[in-house]
């Protein structure tokens, strides 16, 4: 057996019987002179006694109170990201690892997105928002033609206010429209979990972290929400009274 | 085997007398490989938590057909991991407040903090195999199993880690350099 050989089978050796193993490379070394071989012997003894040093180095805890304290805690709000199934439990199974979290979990930021952006459609609709539209009834009926009358009327007087309220209505429709499909596309982003793919381990009970930091997760969306009702109470114009 | 089966059954009716044997037979081995991956003690020791908590939580889904101290040590480095993963991502330090941190330790001579110190700069499923391997005593097929990598792998792994703290160890003069004489040989064991 060359060296190479009998290295590999030293190596193969150490992760069983490591003592015999060392007395092995020992006796080998005693007809050997090659340099590859006394430095896997310095290196294996050098290993083996840090990590005898290293294993008795290890701090003692005890975290028995704490763990208690938290089990008892959650056991007495039930989890409901995970509701208990009748038919698994108490019994043991099969572990199998759940790369996806419940349904009703991972839906939650995109029915919370489209609620928000519901919230915001009363504010489009002219006839419900309080203002006052002499126009009409939004943008799209502001510009139909007005029936010519014989003397000029109020609204007549009020062109160049009209065309401003329905351009700034405009731009109140663009900026919520986008600030919608923004908050839309942050909470799908959300639903997306951000586990690393190539990962080594298998966990049986891994839970994506944005589950357990959700408000911390929907603050940009409560941001964008804030930010498209202010723009839009901006540009709208103050009911007037009725004459 | 038994004894740990029923005391699984305790914990999972909600006895609490039996929740507290689970964590005080396991935090040990649990904090170990934490405080190993993560070479901190407070990190570790909301680590060791967590994993435990979560295993108590979880106890339905592990397969009594398959040993458990390999389920358990998996959601513990899968605990490790989330942490360093936190831990990396975490905006870095400028480089005028680290200046002095930058250079490496001047080696203590303590062959533990040494080994500790060269464990922190391999990979991390490397230093979790390791730990596995050489403070629980897992066997290569355990360390397979809460792995999920094959018994080849860890075995690979083991030498290769094994290969990477020699060298590291050399670098910072822990092993002396290799001579022409057999210093090895006279050394007792």
């Amino acid at each position: 057996m060359n060296c190479q050989d009998f290295l590999q089978h030293v190596e193969d050796e150490l992760l069983s019987h490591p003592e015999a193993a060392v007395a092995s490379l020992r006796a080998h070394l005693a007809d050997c002179d090659q340099t590859s071989c006394r430095e896997f012997l310095e290196n294996t003894l050098a290993i083996e006694e840090a990590v005898r040093v290293w294993r008795d180095q290890t701090p003692q805890v005890d975290v028995t109170g704490t763990v208690l304290t938290r089990w008892k805690t959650e056991a007495a709000v039930p989890d409901v990201r995970e509701p208990v199934r009748p038919s698994e439990s108490p019994s043991l199974h099969r572990a199998t690892p759940d790369p996806t979290p419940p349904p009703a979990s991972r839906a939650w930021p995109v029915v919370l997105a489209v609620a928000l952006l519901m919230l915001t459609l009363p504010l489009l609709v002219p006839g419900r928002s309080g203002k006052n539209d002499r126009a009409g009834t939004g943008p799209v009926t502001a510009v139909e033609p007005s029936v010519p009358s014989p003397t000029p009327s109020p609204n007549v007087a009020d062109a160049e206010p009209h065309t401003a309220v329905v351009r700034d209505r405009s731009i109140a429709y663009y900026n919520a429209a986008q600030h919608a499909t923004r908050m839309v596309t942050d909470a799908v982003v959300l639903v997306l979990p951000d586990d690393d793919p190539s990962s080594q381990f298998e966990d049986p009970t891994h839970v994506p972290e944005w589950v357990g930091h959700w408000g911390e997760q929907i603050e940009p969306l409560k941001t964008q929400f804030d930010s498209a009702v202010r723009s839009l109470m901006n540009v709208l114009p103050e009911p007037m009274p009725a004459t | 085997m038994s004894d740990l089966r029923q005391l699984l059954q305790r914990c999972l009716a909600g006895e609490e007398e039996g929740a507290r044997e689970f964590v005080a037979r396991f935090q040990q081995p649990v904090f170990g490989l934490c405080y190993r991956m993560l070479g901190h003690f407070q990190d570790a020791e909301d680590v060791t938590q967590d994993a435990l908590l979560r295993a108590l939580r979880h106890l339905s889904r592990w397969d009594q057909s398959r040993p458990f101290r390999p389920w358990l040590m998996a959601i513990a480095a899968n605990r490790c991991r989330t942490a360093l993963d936190r831990r990396r991502r975490r905006p870095h330090p400028t480089a005028e407040t680290v200046d002095t941190a930058v250079a490496p330790p001047e080696p203590t001579g303590d062959l533990g903090e040494e080994l500790q110190l060269a464990l922190e700069s391999v990979r991390d499923e490397l230093r979790c195999c390791f730990v596995l391997f050489y403070q629980d005593g897992m066997s290569c097929a355990e360390i397979s199993e809460a792995m999920n990598v094959p018994e080849g792998t860890v075995k690979t792994w083991l030498h290769r880690t094994r290969r990477q703290l020699a060298e590291r160890l050399r670098q910072r003069g822990i092993v002396p350099e290799t001579t022409h004489e057999l210093p090895g040989l006279s050394s007792t064991r």
